[in-house]
């Protein structure tokens, strides 16, 4: 069996301070120089779950990304057996699309069995490419999966739904896009596990540049109005209280 | 004496509702958050010795009728106030009585005169500051468990704060202080600037840990808010560099409030954008009066220089102001995964910190199975010397508590060990605990006599938390 985990470095968001949120002059983007990089959380869950699915079942393993090798290089220390780059230029308007797409022409020649995307991305919060993978690849697809685990021929999916906890026995290849839950931590790599994962190869595959071909545009992004107005309890705070209620009323 | 009759005796003196004696409630007081136990709770540890009951004391009468109680019926007991400590001080004996005394959370007096705010032992040091910086004034103390910390236990652990070389440790910062003896007795040491009458006896319950007695009120300094702030950071190549540096700015006679040195580990996890491979980081705040921190900031910054450094302008220390108080949530996380992680404070002389941290680092490396990381920084310095902040963690056998707790003493043996055969000190602000208690005989070496008296004279019974400071 082969299981192969599509990864994406990110920005660690939670270092970015309250006040720099803000738009910058070109109304386009929030600045995030100084955020240190990482595996996208949720693609961080998924990749821990195909390494608990390997110490199940022994079946060799993989990761793909497209860009950076760092991370990579983090999914070799915790004990993926290979890593594969896409090399390409995105530009910031890369459509979900175009990412599977990328992804699509180099899993169709890997014989994998399970593919496990991570449900969406901070930076772009589009959560589809794992859905448009699976179309491409014409395989089942499941959202929202937090656990997975092979009883003899068959695979076992437990999704979080509203309603509870799913599970869903199916046989074949499948994509699974994973959300998080609380006990999936990515395993740590130790000290050695790093230095030797330092010196594993990579695959690199060279694919043509991608150019906007949807020609998307960001035109600017707003800035969330203030919505919220603090009231000091005191004794003018009934008077507070009522010159708010007549604003509220003028606005509605 | 029979367990119904001990909290008979509590609930005449208290009132049941505050008498908790639900085993739900005695595990949650059955330690505290040292990094041993976060990863064992993770694999399904559980306290095997409950306490009896616990006390949520609310006066000092309250404090010495059940304590003279417990003394006269030989009960051992734990005081606690915010319960972060980290060294098992907490850890309750079986069958012991837990005084919880964080419902003692009044502020009693701010003097404005005196530059003084008088407030009772369990009054959290957050809402403390936060009373005072909205009058203009600041304890000047934020050690890293400043949202859990209250009064009393950061003086029974002689805590310290990450502006302490500006404002000092709790030591510096005690005027008088108030406690009772397991006798009872209330004693009171009156709030004065300096004397020369003996001993200090606030010492005594500096660093006391529960072991003479209960702290029950306290007066300590404050100071006006900052008028200006310096804030710079610098990168650099080798960490003795980065000793060299610090050493030079305090013997010159600079106090910058923030003086923290990382080594590259460390450098690259929070500040990795703004470094090169391998570079170490400085961090400085130089604040107070406007001129001070201007003159100190430009001091600072000329000594870094000349030293060879790359100036980071000041967003690395936007950065550490928020996220700095962030380490336990890490150590939380990295349980869950599996890796028995933790930090050990240590503190030495400058001619021989860099031996201990490099000694140290080594030995990591060399001996410790499943190292995920080690790592330094110096972050409280004096004329004399640093202290030096080691944080580790290696990966235990997923369920295997008892691997657990063997992985953790040779992590913190070797610290330890190698902090001794440097001739430095074993703890710098955490205290002592349970935990570096068996070490304590070779720290102290013939001054250790004095501790065990001291024991002996204020608790003959050996009945305040036992098993802190000395066996």
């Amino acid at each position: 069996m082969k299981l192969i985990s599509c990864i994406k470095e990110v920005s660690n968001l939670d270092m970015i301070l309250p006040k720099d949120w803000v738009v910058d002059y070109s109304g386009k983007a929030v600045d995030l120089y100084y955020a240190t990089k990482m595996i996208n959380p949720f693609d961080e869950t998924a990749l821990e779950l195909m390494l608990r699915l390997k110490d199940q079942t022994e079946a060799s393993t993989e990761v793909i990304t497209i860009g950076n090798e760092d991370i990579l290089k983090k999914a070799l220390a915790v004990g993926v057996d290979h890593a594969t780059r896409l090399d390409v230029k995105l530009n910031k308007f890369t459509v979900p699309n175009e990412t599977a797409s990328l992804l699509y022409d180099v899993i169709k020649e890997k014989n994998a069995n399970i593919i496990f995307c991570g449900k969406q991305a901070d930076n772009g919060n589009h959560g589809q490419t794992g859905q448009i993978l699976a179309q491409k690849l014409g395989w089942p697809c499941f959202t929202d999966v937090i656990d997975v685990f092979i009883e003899e021929e068959f695979i076992f999916i437990k999704r979080l739904l509203k309603e509870g906890i799913e599970t869903i026995k199916i046989k074949g290849n499948v994509v699974l896009v994973i959300t998080q839950s609380g006990n999936k931590f990515l395993r740590m790599a130790t000290l050695l596990d790093v230095i030797a994962a330092k010196s594993k190869s990579i695959e690199v595959v060279k694919k043509d540049d991608i150019l906007n071909q949807y020609n998307v545009k960001s035109i600017y992004i707003e800035q969330p109005s203030k919505k919220t107005e603090y009231i000091e309890m005191n004794e003018q705070t009934p008077k507070a209280f009522s010159k708010l209620i007549h604003s509220l009323r003028e606005k509605v | 004496m029979e367990k119904a009759k001990i909290v008979e005796f509590f609930n005449s003196v208290l009132g049941k509702e505050r008498v908790l004696t639900s085993e739900e409630v005695l595990h949650e007081y059955s330690t505290d958050i040292t990094g041993m136990r976060m990863v064992q709770k993770v694999f399904g540890w559980k306290s095997e010795s409950l306490a009896t009951a616990v006390l949520k004391i609310k006066t000092k009468e309250e404090a010495q009728k059940v304590l003279e109680f417990m003394n006269e019926h030989n009960i051992v007991n734990v005081p606690r106030t915010g319960g972060s400590g980290v060294c098992l001080g907490l850890e309750t004996p079986k069958d012991s009585v837990v005084i919880d005394l964080s419902d003692m959370n009044k502020i009693i007096e701010i003097n404005e005169e005196n530059f003084t705010v008088t407030c009772e032992c369990g009054v959290p040091l957050a809402e403390l500051e936060e009373t005072l910086n909205k009058k203009g004034y600041t304890t000047g103390h934020f050690p890293q468990s400043l949202p859990l910390a209250q009064i009393g236990g950061l003086i029974a652990t002689r805590s310290i704060g990450q502006f302490s070389t500006m404002y000092g440790g709790i030591e510096d910062l005690l005027v008088g202080v108030e406690g009772v003896l397991p006798t009872g007795e209330l004693v009171y040491i009156k709030n004065n600037p300096r004397k020369s009458t003996g001993p200090d006896l606030r010492h005594v319950w500096l660093g006391s840990e529960g072991a003479f007695g209960i702290i029950t009120e306290a007066t300590v300094k404050i100071f006006k808010l900052p008028q200006e702030r310096v804030m710079q950071a610098f990168a650099f190549d080798n960490f003795h560099t980065g000793l060299t540096i610090i050493k030079e700015l305090m013997q010159d006679g600079w106090h910058p409030a923030v003086t923290r040195l990382h080594d590259q580990v460390e450098a690259k996890e929070s500040y990795g954008p703004f470094l090169q491979e391998g570079e170490n980081v400085l961090l400085f705040i130089s604040e107070g009066a406007k001129s001070y921190a201007t003159a100190e900031g430009a001091a600072v910054r000329e000594k870094a220089l000349a030293h060879g450094c790359r100036e980071l302008g000041s967003k690395p220390l936007e950065l550490w102001l928020v996220h700095r108080n962030a380490i336990c949530d890490h150590l939380d996380v990295y349980a869950k995964q599996g890796a028995v992680a933790d930090t050990c404070e240590i503190s030495a002389m400058w001619s021989d910190i860099g031996k201990i941290y490099d000694e140290v680092r080594a030995r990591f490396v060399k001996e410790v199975p499943g190292l995920v990381q080690v790592s330094g920084h110096s972050s409280h310095s004096y004329v004399q010397g640093t202290n030096i902040y080691f944080m580790f963690g290696a990966m235990a056998k997923p369920g295997d508590i008892e691997y657990a707790e063997k992985l953790y003493n040779q992590m913190f043996d070797i610290v330890l060990q190698t902090t001794l055969k440097h001739g430095g000190s074993i703890c710098h602000h955490h205290g002592v605990g349970r935990y570096r208690t068996k070490y304590m005989k070779e720290e102290l070496g013939t001054s250790h006599i004095m501790l065990e008296k001291m024991k002996q004279v204020f608790d003959p019974k050996n009945i305040m938390n036992q098993g802190v400071l000395t066996k």
